[in-house]
């Protein structure tokens, strides 16, 4: 059965179909939630309302385009939406004192998709969401001011810290491993 | 480093990274899916909705033309039930008149519509045409009285024209029929006369000779009595003191009925307007209240989340939690006691909301998996990376509650359009559902010790209130009824951060349906 197929089937309510796709994409669904929030709960409800979401408007998927990258925006709009809901207002943690560190490129490859995921995780929320917009989903400046109703500069702001506070909890990373 | 190049590695790295999936997450999402279709209980009401408007759409459209069915039509030559001469309790049925005539080649279907039927253990019929037979204002009987309103169409095989066919020649005769029994018809007794008019819209002459097995007065047409009696066209009655006999006897010379057959009082039931009432109000409304409660002071609150290479334990040293205004759907229906009392029952859903901040200090500890030589080797190592911070959260949590209203409704005042009334009674709570829009479970700690936190969701609570109501329709009423609702017992909210005794002070907005 190819994915076009899949779809379909999902389109006409087939929960088989579904459940195809549901394990196809949990995962990686799954880490992008992660990615937006640090709360595992959270994580799992925005995992379940995106699935939701995409069974209930999957039929707007005309075929044009990667259906993952159509998947991503789904629940990257579901997970914006479940944290505005929530309200949550963070202060920066100030207990991390960030050294600049000028790394070799070479650093982001040597260390593990999960290191990497999990320091990601550990930047403060603005950062977090504006580094995985931008960084990850590719969004623009102008898209992300839109989304977070913020400002396109605040935007680059944000991604300036986001960027400069991961380099260095990964050359932190590695330091200790040269211990 | 380059930025660009940065954002690149990382995207590179993370595209196509999995996370692992909990294992319940198919179950909820199938259960998510089934949590989306609109609950029974509100297709419930909106079915509800529907047929009340329905009912009263048909009752404005039908008015006074209600069309009952027939209950006996009697063939020529066959022979009429006969009364049993007692009472009869609904009395009477629907009355046809089945008519023909050879010559003119007329066969008239007449439908007598009973509209209403007055129970008389000892009454009288009559029948007046046109002020002929005015003897027949009063007359023993002791079956029922019926009241009739029918219209006679020339149409063959028709029922209940409105005497719209053109070119027929419309009598336009009005009439009042009444119906006897067995008894013998007398004079000196005065009865009630019920009996409405029978548009005539026939060509043909109408006449009729009462065959009565009882004491015949002189009777004009259409004095009937029931004791199994076929009436014929063969003598036509005439007393012609009105105009409108004298053309009844006129177009008798052209055009005769040969057998009219009435049949009544054949013991089927046509139950009175009035006593179909089942004496029920529906009662559908929304409220608004405001939730209070005498709130159990919370010292702390504390969640600890565990998930793998991560560890937060938030603590909350101030709580501010404010029940938030809330609404309830209800439907009841009341039964009439008397005429000024009434009880109650039925469905409330109620959704009461609060508004929780929460600020405290929340403690990060990520443990990271590294490469650590020892000797000429490396090995696994675990650094654990601890980071302090302040968390504000602010959100608003929900609390749904499915309980069973009982209600007393005592009237206080009535006016032509509007009537004040007193309604109490008690809350029965069934059900309760709680959703924490806050990731994690909550532990509060109460600066009370009493205020264990415990998982109480069923109780009983008072509610009291004025009802002011207008009628806007025969059986619609819209109403208001401030209210206020105490709980005398704790009701300990499962997961609610706000336990206590949680009173409300609201309004319902109404529409009530007379059944």
């Amino acid at each position: 059965m190819t994915e076009e197929d899949i779809i379909k089937g999902s389109v006409k309510g087939d929960n088989s179909c579904q459940r195809i796709l549901f394990d196809k994409y949990a995962g990686r669904m799954m880490s992008l939630c992660l990615r937006y929030t640090k709360d595992a709960h959270t994580a799992q409800d925005i995992l379940q309302l995106g699935f939701i979401r995409v069974f209930d408007s999957i039929h707007q998927f005309k075929g044009e385009g990667n259906f993952e990258g159509w998947m991503r925006r789904v629940f990257v709009s579901v997970a914006l939406r479940q944290l505005s809901k929530k309200k949550l207002n963070f202060r920066e943690m100030d207990g991390i004192t960030i050294e600049e560190h000028y790394e070799a490129p070479s650093a982001v490859a040597k260390i593990s998709e999960n290191e990497l995921h999990a320091l990601i995780r550990k930047l403060p929320d603005g950062y977090q969401t504006v580094f995985n917009l931008i960084v990850i989903e590719g969004y623009s400046h102008e898209e992300v001011g839109e989304l977070l109703k913020i400002t396109s500069s605040t935007s680059r702001t944000q991604l300036l810290k986001a960027r400069k506070m991961l380099q260095g909890l990964i050359s932190k990373c590695f330091s200790m491993v040269m211990i | 480093m380059n930025n660009n190049f940065f954002d690149e590695s990382v995207r590179e790295k993370l595209d196509g990274h999995e996370a692992p999936v909990p294992a319940d997450a198919w179950a909820n999402i199938q259960k998510g899916k089934r949590m989306r279709k609109p609950w029974p209980f509100f297709w419930l009401l909106a079915a509800l909705v529907l047929c009340s408007g329905g009912i009263y759409l048909y009752s404005i459209g039908a008015g006074g033309k209600k069309i009952i069915a027939p209950t006996t039509l009697l063939q020529p030559g066959k022979t009429a039930p006969a009364n049993t001469g007692q009472a009869n309790s609904s009395n009477s049925s629907d009355i046809i008149l089945s008519s023909s005539k050879e010559n003119n080649k007329i066969n008239n279907s007449i439908l007598l519509n009973t509209e209403k039927v007055n129970a008389n253990n000892n009454s009288s019929a009559a029948a007046d045409l046109a002020g002929v037979n005015k003897n027949l204002a009063s007359r023993t009987n002791n079956n029922a009285l019926v009241k009739t309103n029918a219209v006679l169409s020339k149409k063959p095989g028709s029922r209940l024209k409105q005497n719209s066919k053109q070119g027929s020649k419309v009598a336009d005769r009005f009439t009042k029929i009444a119906v006897n029994g067995t008894g013998d018809i007398e004079n000196g007794i005065d009865d009630e006369i019920n009996a409405k008019k029978i548009k005539l819209s026939n060509t043909g002459k109408v006449a009729m000779q009462v065959t009565n097995p009882g004491t015949t007065n002189n009777l004009s047409p259409l004095a009937l009595s029931t004791t199994g009696a076929i009436y014929t066209s063969d003598s036509i009655l005439t007393d012609g003191k009105k105009e409108e006999d004298k053309v009844l006897a006129e177009e008798k010379k052209s055009d005769t009925i040969n057998n009219v057959m009435v049949a009544v009082n054949t013991g089927a039931k046509v139950p009175d307007k009035k006593k179909r009432k089942t004496g029920l109000d529906m009662d559908l409304s929304l409220s608004g209240f405001m939730p209070s409660g005498n709130k159990a002071t919370i010292s702390m609150i504390r969640r600890t989340t565990v998930e793998p290479l991560h560890k937060a334990t938030f603590t909350a040293n101030k709580v501010r939690v404010r029940l938030q205004p809330s609404i309830a759907i209800n439907f009841l229906l009341f039964k009439s006691l008397s005429a000024k009392t009434a009880v109650g029952s039925g469905l409330s859903y109620q959704v009461i909301k609060e508004y929780i901040h929460l600020n405290g200090e929340e403690v990060n500890t990520h443990y990271t998996i590294v490469k650590r030589l020892n000797g000429n080797s490396l090995v696994d190592d675990t650094v654990a990376t601890v980071t302090k911070g302040v968390r504000n959260i602010d959100a608003v949590n929900s609390y749904t509650l499915l309980s069973i209203p009982v209600s007393f409704r005592y009237r206080l005042l009535q006016r032509s359009q509007w009537t004040m009334d007193l309604q109490a009674g008690i809350d029965i709570n069934l059900h309760s559902k709680y959703k924490n829009s806050i990731g994690g479970e909550l532990i509060p700690q109460f600066a009370n010790a009493n205020h264990a936190k415990q998982n109480k969701t069923t109780g009983i609570g008072f509610n009291a209130g004025i009802r002011w109501s207008r009628r806007v329709g025969k059986n619609y009423l819209l109403y208001a009824a401030p209210y206020l609702q105490l709980n005398p017992t704790t009701l300990y909210l499962k997961e609610m951060l706000a336990p206590g005794k949680i009173n409300r002070a609201g309004i319902s907005f109404g529409i009530s349906y007379s059944l």
